[in-house]
């Protein structure tokens, strides 16, 4: 990766809570490229979103912290930085869209005014050219009758409308990164295509950065040009997209890639991965995974395994990676 | 719009007929009687008596007098006191604005104070001054106002120069006097019975505003507002300020009849001259035509205060439309 | 094993706990809510000596005795003497029984009948629910302390009464509570099993769906313990209330005459129903948080 856009370095983020300390994600490293789409997958609660709060620090605090670690964005370090400082690269430098666009945009507000104001405050534009530059948006995420969407209010809109208003309102300022957790989740098949297709375009449009935070594989792989997964609050797994499709090296990458159904297998049975999630307060001994994965071993309940490289772009969290093994072992 | 209007007319118009009946109900079951309580009423003979029966209409089948009742109130007729023969409405207006002038005072007070404190109170949960509203609204809650009233009574009034009851010096006019006098003696005299309405009236607006806030401030949409950069006191007066108010239209509307009746125990600790006083009495002595008139009064005034929220929220919330 | 095992102090947490029940899980959120636990055990504390009062007392509470009217609080009399100079230490240990009798009851009444009308309407819905709806209404509608004057003016002043009328006054708003809960569980997975395997509709209605209401239940009983025993001393200050034997209000509103002469008449049973409602509230707070571990 020759022009690293942010570098993110082993930070960790916990939640104090009555019950304890969480440590939401440990040791999480990862890098994003100039105009480079890094997807990062993980079943629910295993610190995707925190990740990406992290980076933006939007952490609520309390009960979050952001313990150690660094987030080098363009040669700075965000989690150094005054809060001053991060509010002119939020929504301007790095934007981020959220999973439910139904919720995500304020009720009392219209639609041109919640655009026209990251407009106002990060390029310093006037009410009317705002305007006209939120219309503009409207437009180029294709919604219909932008004139009149832009003095509505968002219960006007369908679902998938308002997630097109989000992005409008998120790529306003032509951020160098876009974060999108989870974009279209909540959002019908047919509309989750149309809003993934526009990111797309978008992103080689303005020539931006995508992290982008799903549980959809299907997606990963039509978008993505590398891939991190993470479990229970660490990256287990990073490659690029292929590789990874093809030698996942990790069997928690395997569960998930043989969870997904496909309609050239002729598998009669779904496969899952067995078990839950564990509890980040009672993280068990030894790899976070061996509870739950079927190859483990003596050491994997004694040793957490570190990341180490497989080849220069694939690196995996594992005593016993199934390249090793002979990658067949199903 | 014109539609719900008229259905919500049409419900209120039942809800007064629901409530005058059983107020109706409620004084008929009452063993004695109003004649029971004039005064030497065993001075008059048992014609007198029926005599006075008659003229109140008390003779009649019950139905008929409940008949008679709601056709004279339908054109704004409450008819006599049993008591004093005189119209009940003049009684009720007459007392009315000092009943107002201590709750609609104590009211915007009360909203001062309580929506600031709830609101900061929320945007800085978990602080030293989040702890110690909290623990102050808990201790108001669990405070009886009359108690709260006394103690004020006995360590302030009586140790500060204060009136302790009514409402005004007698013969201080307000176009008898200078205003600054008119003025200083009205404030003299209502400072303790405020104190009690404003401070056991805050604590539950406070938390009322303090859960309302933070609920709004873990919505999805603050969270957009933080990640565009927004500085966090526009955050939390351009995007949740608003919306953590709505609750509070509603809130206004269900206890808008606290106007009336919010003052009953301290209007009559400190003898302030309103109809909270009046309320208390009429009750005490059956004075039905009285208690049924502030019954309904006090009714309407619940009903209009949740059609006025209702109304008011067409205009806060573009969500809702009739 | 000779391993080099790497060190991260953060994985050292305790281990998982084991199963435990519900009850035990409400038991220990409970016990953390420090303010809840201090009211509960002042609310024990006032229990007992509401109970024992006439074995605690030194005096009867009808006990006259003239020639110490009005003495200040003193070592015989810990709470001193009102005009009569009757004890108002044992007074007011036995007000605490009429006080905590009509809390306790009057909620219950609250309880029964605004769940029982919650659970009828919300479960059934359609007119049933509009009607009970309607009716709830209008008891909303009703300025609640001229309803609870007008009755408790007409009504003799007993125990039952009293309990009745503030009872029959403060269901509305539960009964709405409740209704809510329903209408929003009456369509969730589990209860639309449960009817398509044939369960009865009463049967469903209780074993289904009630026991997931339970926690606003309990919380609003809770909380209507305090909020009756305010109401009937409320009542007794205007002069509608218990007298005898005396509840706090009344013992308060007898103290208002000689509040100059003898604060501490008027100053002890007041606090006393601070205290008891504060703690009633607190123990109220501490089950919500405790019930309801999604409430964090």
């Amino acid at each position: 990766m020759p022009d690293v856009l942010i570098d993110v370095r082993n930070i960790r983020t916990t939640f104090h809570i009555k019950e304890g300390v969480v440590p939401a994600i440990e040791g999480v490293s990862l890098q994003i490229g100039r105009q480079e789409t890094v997807a990062i997958v993980g079943e629910s609660g295993c610190g995707k979103s925190v990740t990406a709060l992290t980076i933006m620090r939007l952490i609520q605090s309390p009960p979050g912290r952001i313990e150690q670690g660094a987030v080098i964005f363009e040669g700075e370090d965000l989690l150094k930085a005054s809060e001053k400082r991060m509010r002119q690269i939020r929504g301007n430098d790095i934007a981020m869209i959220f999973q439910e666009p139904m919720t995500s945009l304020n009720p009392l507000l219209t639609v041109g005014f919640q655009i026209e104001e990251s407009l106002i405050l990060h390029q310093s534009l006037s009410k009317q050219e705002a305007y006209h530059k939120a219309l503009g948006m409207l437009k180029r995420v294709d919604i219909p009758a932008p004139e009149q969407r832009m003095h509505e209010y968002p219960h006007q809109l369908s679902g998938g409308m308002r997630q097109r208003v989000m992005i409008a309102m998120a790529l306003s300022c032509s951020p160098k990164l876009l974060i999108a957790d989870e974009p279209t989740t909540a959002l019908d098949v047919t509309i989750q295509a149309q809003i993934m297709i526009l990111m797309n375009s978008l992103r080689e449009e303005m020539g931006m950065a995508i992290m982008l935070i799903t549980h959809d594989l299907g997606v990963v792989a039509n978008m993505a040009d590398r891939v991190i997964v993470m479990y229970a609050g660490q990256v287990v797994e990073e490659a690029p997209v292929n590789d990874l499709f093809a030698h996942p090296q990790h069997p928690y990458t395997q569960g998930l890639l043989l969870s997904v159904p496909r309609l050239d297998a002729r598998v009669s049975k779904l496969n899952t991965i067995s078990g839950t999630v564990p509890n980040l307060l009672y993280l068990p001994r030894g790899c976070r995974f061996n509870p739950r994965c079927s190859y483990a071993q003596e050491r994997c309940q004694i040793e957490s395994p570190g990341l180490t490289q497989v080849n220069d772009a694939h690196s995996v969290r594992c005593w016993f990676p199934l390249g090793m093994m002979g990658g067949k072992k199903q | 719009m014109a539609r719900y209007i008229l259905n919500r007319t049409i419900q209120a118009v039942l809800l007064l007929l629901g409530v005058s009946i059983i107020s109706f109900v409620i004084m008929l079951l009452a063993p004695g009687g109003p004649t029971d309580f004039l005064i030497d009423s065993s001075m008059l003979s048992g014609e007198d008596l029926a005599a006075i029966r008659t003229a109140y209409g008390l003779d009649r089948h019950e139905a008929v007098q409940y008949w008679k009742w709601v056709s004279r109130v339908v054109v704004g007729d409450f008819g006599t006191s049993f008591h004093t023969g005189r119209p009940v409405l003049e009684m009720i207006m007459e007392r009315l604005p000092a009943t107002l002038a201590l709750n609609l005072i104590g009211m915007v007070f009360i909203y001062l104070i309580a929506l600031p404190t709830g609101i900061i109170s929320a945007v800085k949960q978990y602080s030293v001054f989040d702890y110690t509203v909290t623990l102050i609204t808990f201790l108001g809650q669990a405070m009886p106002a009359f108690w709260l009233a006394l103690l004020l009574l006995y360590y302030v009034g009586l140790k500060v120069d204060l009136p302790l009851s009514g409402m005004a010096t007698y013969g201080v006019e307000f176009k008898e006097v200078a205003f600054s006098v008119w003025l200083l003696d009205r404030v003299r005299y209502m400072v303790l019975p405020l104190s009690v309405v404003v401070l056991t009236g805050l604590a539950a607006l406070t938390r009322f505003m303090r859960a309302s806030m933070l609920d709004v401030i873990h919505q999805d949409y603050i969270r957009t507002a933080r990640a565009k950069g927004l500085s966090e006191l526009r955050v939390i007066t351009r995007h949740a300020l608003r919306n953590a108010l709505l609750p509070i239209v509603t809130l206004f509307g269900l206890t808008f009849s606290v106007l009336l009746s919010g003052s009953v125990v301290i209007e009559r600790i400190f003898s302030w001259p309103g109809v909270g006083q009046l309320a208390v009495d009429s009750i005490l002595k059956r004075d039905y035509q009285v208690v049924m008139a502030f019954n309904m009064i006090g009714a309407f005034m619940v009903i209009a205060g949740s059609f006025l929220a209702d109304m008011l929220y067409v205009v806060v919330d573009p969500r809702i439309k009739y | 094993m000779n391993l080099p095992i790497q060190k991260q102090p953060s994985l050292t947490l305790p281990e998982m706990p084991a199963e435990e029940t519900y009850l035990q899980g409400v038991w220990y959120r409970f016990k953390r809510h420090k303010l809840a636990m201090i009211s509960l055990f002042f609310l024990l504390l006032i229990s007992v000596a509401a109970i024992a009062a006439p074995q605690i007392s030194r005096h009867d509470y009808r006990e006259v005795m003239p020639s110490r009217s009005l003495q200040a609080p003193s070592r015989e009399h810990l709470m001193g003497t009102d005009r009569l100079g009757r004890d108002v230490f044992s007074r007011a240990l036995l007000g605490g029984r009429i006080s905590l009798i009509v809390g306790f009851t009057a909620a219950f009444v609250a309880v029964i009948v605004g769940t029982l009308v919650g659970v009828v309407a919300g479960y059934f819905g359609g007119w049933v629910d509009d009607i009970l709806m309607r009716l709830t209404d209008v008891f909303m509608a009703f300025p609640v302390l001229f309803l609870l004057l007008t009755i408790a003016a007409v009504l003799p002043k007993t125990v039952t009464n009293i309990v009745l009328v503030i009872g029959l006054t403060s269901w509305p708003s539960l009964a709405r509570t409740v209704r809510g809960q329903f209408l929003s569980l009456r369509e969730m997975e589990f209860v639309e099993a449960a009817r398509s395997l044939g369960v009865k509709n009463y049967r469903i209605a209780l074993s289904y769906i009630l026991p997931n209401t339970v926690a606003p239940i309990i919380v609003g009983a809770t909380l209507r313990i305090g909020g009756a025993i305010l109401a009937e001393a409320g009542l007794a200050f205007i002069g509608v209330g218990i007298i005898d034997p005396p509840s706090w209000g009344s013992i308060l509103d007898a103290g208002r005459a000689v509040l100059r002469q003898a604060p501490w008449i008027t100053f002890f049973p007041g606090m006393l129903i601070f205290i008891t409602v504060l703690a009633f509230n607190f123990v109220g707070d501490g089950l919500r948080d405790a019930l309801d571990p999604k409430l964090k």
